[in-house]
């Protein structure tokens, strides 16, 4: 017999008739289909729906006439016991009809976009090195082509493919038993995708780090604690106190296209609580670095707190908005900080434009010309009370700007107060280097199941600050603290919630309640909006779940 | 290779038989925990880098040596007494004399991989690492999950066997079109499939007139290789670890 290998999709008719329309999925994101995101609401392709990170959505059905009508259309729950322990800080992507997302730990998941119906599921089963300050948390993906991008809290960025659930490539980005986690979304700009690791309260030198979107091989790192010879390594006084320098990064960054600006905030310096043993502003620690995509080069910086002892970490979602700001038309940064302080910085130069107070703040008493503070208080051995608390006036979770109504919609924690005091800390491998913790009136993470503090031990509230004046135009106060992000929409609508697990619908002009439902969980993740066949959803995640509302058909 | 020869090696597949008997039933068992317990250090053709060619070490001994290492292990290695139960150690004992009867010992790996990669066509559905195609099973680590004579039978006949995971739909909606895929998900009003041309798609029950079940797109490499490209094929894919 005389057998032949025949080449099996070029004769076959079967074959011919199994492949018609056999090729790559025509829904590939394309580097162009991230720039104008913004053309595309009915999409949210990455973590902060654009790259100039408003969480702001155009889409329209969805008003203040009728958002009382909103109506639950599906849940999708976290799987795994230990996952559905943890705070589900994610904000999903969806791309044409497709949902991405993470449950915690590192459970990536494809959900149709209209029924929360499974298509796959890719488990990472994180390493036991794994070191974490503040839950095994993630926050979401990054998209590019047809791959997802995911941080895990072993410190791996996995490579997996959107339509299988395929694992295509993974990297080791730190250590895990030095405190190296990764818990933000990445970002990917042009054919790169941009990281840095959580672990400020291990002291770890943090950097910025970009990987080839294909192949995972590194293109640059950028120390946000810098080495000797590095510029700003000289504001690390002590005995090499810059190897643990802390400077992490655990929330996505934003991107200019037009300045080809690349913005991160850094986290707080280490040890914590106490910086007898860094001596300086310790730079780059607290502040907004302005890098070039391309290559990670400085451009330019801002530190909203130097030398800081109260853990006022700048990792905030840093908010590029172009406006008329103070009669000139301006690129501008829009930054609510951990420290109590609302800034705005222009953002080609880093120019210090304004900084004023949403919160009351005490450890400061003003700016010089260069947007310095003067401090007045920090912490000492007898303990000083300190406003705002540790965890801060916000945190990494999602403010929002709406051109529309030119405010910018801050998740506050109101009139908290902490008592810091100042303890000796030495480093040791693998273990919190931080000092001691200071006293804080709420949890700084979890929820108690009931609530009986005293009005002035402080309260959650979504504040709208007008960015010429840094004045408070309205304020949503509730009982208690909130973890969540803000979406606003271009119809008037901001949505958020708190730990009290009610997610909310708000007049962005004025913060009347229009809406509420209660999810029964703490909403510790970013709301965001998309459309399929028509109709607009508005996703959050709250307790274990991910809740998807409509309006009835 | 003689017609009779290849008859015999396409039935031997136990899976392959209509009717199970007695000895079908403890293959299964045992080849459940051979899966379970042994495979991960022994491969699922009883060879491995590290641990040697079991199954021909297991065949050479008597029926009661063999089960008594299943049970006890052996000292100071690795592999620790098992637990298992006389009756469970028979099984696996009689699935690995199965394995050791079943294993495909010729062919040529690099020839095998000039055919999966080429003119086998075999990438067109599968993938092997970041190459290949998206709707078929991944055969990146296949070697180490499936024994050479399943492979060799997956080449010939591949509707006998197919794992629920793979399965196959024809999907007729009410407006006429149609979408083949494999099957990821369904309840009581949707059905979730991975479309051939590479695409997610989910439909509502309510917008189907019929869904079917269908072969396995995968045509028989019976008249397509050689007995010789066969064993070199199957020999390729039981080095991808």
């Amino acid at each position: 017999m005389n057998r032949r290998v025949v080449a099996f999709a070029r004769r076959a008719a079967v074959v011919a008739l199994v492949f018609a329309g056999a090729g790559v999925a025509r829904a590939q994101v394309t580097p162009e289909r991230l720039l104008e995101a913004a053309g595309e609401p009915e999409n949210w392709f990455m973590y902060s729906g654009g790259y100039d990170s408003l969480r702001h959505t155009t889409l329209s059905e969805i008003t203040p006439e009728n958002v009382a009508g909103l109506q639950l259309e599906w849940v999708y729950q976290v799987r795994s016991r230990a996952g559905a322990a943890e705070k589900f800080e994610a904000t999903p992507l969806v791309v044409d009809g497709v949902m991405y997302t993470v449950t915690p730990p590192n459970d990536v998941v494809a959900l149709d976009a209209l029924t929360g119906r499974v298509f796959w599921i890719y488990s990472h089963t994180p390493s036991q090195d794994a070191r974490v300050c503040c839950g095994r948390v993630n926050r979401g993906l990054a998209i590019h082509g047809n791959t997802l991008f995911m941080g895990t809290i072993d410190a791996r960025l996995l490579a997996i493919d959107a339509r299988t659930g395929r694992l295509l490539w993974d990297v080791q980005v730190g250590d895990p038993r030095l405190g190296y986690a990764l818990t933000l979304a990445p970002l990917v700009v042009k054919d790169r995708v941009v990281v840095g690791p959580a672990g400020g309260e291990y002291g770890i030198r943090g950097f910025i780090v970009a990987y080839d979107v294909e192949t995972g091989d590194e293109a640059w790192r950028f120390h946000t604690v810098p080495g000797p010879g590095e510029p700003g390594n000289e504001t690390w006084g002590g005995d090499e106190s810059w190897r643990t320098g802390g400077g992490s990064i655990w929330v996505t960054g934003s991107y200019d296209p037009e300045l080809d600006l690349m913005y991160w905030g850094v986290g707080n310096p280490g040890p914590d609580w106490n910086g007898d043993s860094r001596p300086g502003d310790n730079l780059y620690t607290d502040s907004v670095v302005a890098l070039d995509p391309d290559d990670g080069e400085l451009r330019w910086h801002y530190q909203f707190t130097p030398h800081d002892e109260m853990d006022y970490d700048a990792v905030q979602i840093p908010v590029l908005a172009d406006m008329n700001w103070r009669g000139e038309d301006r690129r501008v940064m829009l930054w609510a900080n951990r420290n109590g302080l609302f800034y705005v910085l222009d953002r080609e130069t880093g120019e210090f434009l304004h900084g004023s107070p949403f919160v009351e703040v005490n450890w400061m008493d003003g700016f010089d010309e260069n947007g310095r503070p003067n401090q007045v208080l920090a912490p000492t051995e007898g303990g000083t009370l300190i406003m705002p608390n540790n965890q801060g006036a916000t945190n990494w979770y999602s403010p929002s700007y709406s051109p529309e109504t030119g405010l910018f919609y801050i998740p506050s924690w109101v009139d908290t107060f902490s008592v810091y005091t100042k303890r000796p800390v030495e480093y040791v491998e693998g273990q919190q280097f931080v000092g001691a913790f200071p006293t804080m009136a709420m949890p700084a993470l979890g929820t108690r199941p009931t609530n009986v503090r005293l009005p002035e031990e402080g309260y959650g509230a979504i504040q709208a600050v007008d960015p010429q004046t840094g004045d408070i135009e309205w304020m949503f106060p509730m009982t208690d603290v909130t973890d969540s992000g803000v979406l606003s929409t271009a119809t008037h609508l901001v949505f958020a919630g708190g730990r009290e697990g009610y997610f909310y619908g708000l007049d962005a002009r004025d913060g009347t309640m229009l809406w509420r439902q209660s999810l029964g969980g703490q909403i510790a993740a970013g709301p965001m909006s998309y459309e399929v066949n028509g109709r607009q959803y508005v996703a959050i995640a709250a307790g274990a779940g991910l809740f998807v509302f409509a309006l009835p058909e | 290779m003689t017609l009779p020869a290849l008859a015999a090696l396409v039935f031997a597949g136990f899976p392959a038989q209509e009717r199970l008997t007695a000895r079908d039933l403890d293959l299964a068992e045992g080849g459940a925990l051979y899966e379970a317990r042994c495979m991960g250090c022994h491969g699922p053709d009883g060879v491995d880098g590290d641990t040697g060619d079991m199954a021909a070490r297991g065949v050479a001994l008597s029926e009661d040596d063999l089960v008594r290492v299943i049970i006890n292990g052996v000292p100071d290695t690795s592999m620790t007494p098992s637990g298992l139960t006389a009756f469970e150690a028979g099984t696996v004992a009689a699935y690995v004399r199965f394995v050791a009867s079943d294993r495909v010992t010729s062919g040529d790996a690099a020839r095998g991989r000039a055919l999966v990669f080429g003119d086998g066509g075999c990438l067109d559905c599968h993938a092997i690492g970041a190459r290949g195609g998206l709707i078929a099973p991944e055969l990146t680590a296949i070697g180490s999950r499936r024994r050479s004579g399943q492979l060799r039978d997956s080449l010939l006949e591949p509707n006998a066997v197919v794992r629920t995971e793979n399965r196959f739909v024809d999907v007729r909606l009410s407006n006429g079109t149609g979408v083949r895929g494999r099957l990821l998900n369904q309840d009581s009003f949707s059905v979730q499939l991975l479309s051939m041309d590479g695409r997610l798609t989910s439909f509502s029950r309510s917008a189907i007139r019929e869904l079917e079940f269908i072969d396995s797109p995968m045509p028989s490499y019976r008249e397509r290789f050689t007995p010789e490209q066969l064993n070199d094929v199957v020999r390729f894919l039981t080095t991808l670890r």
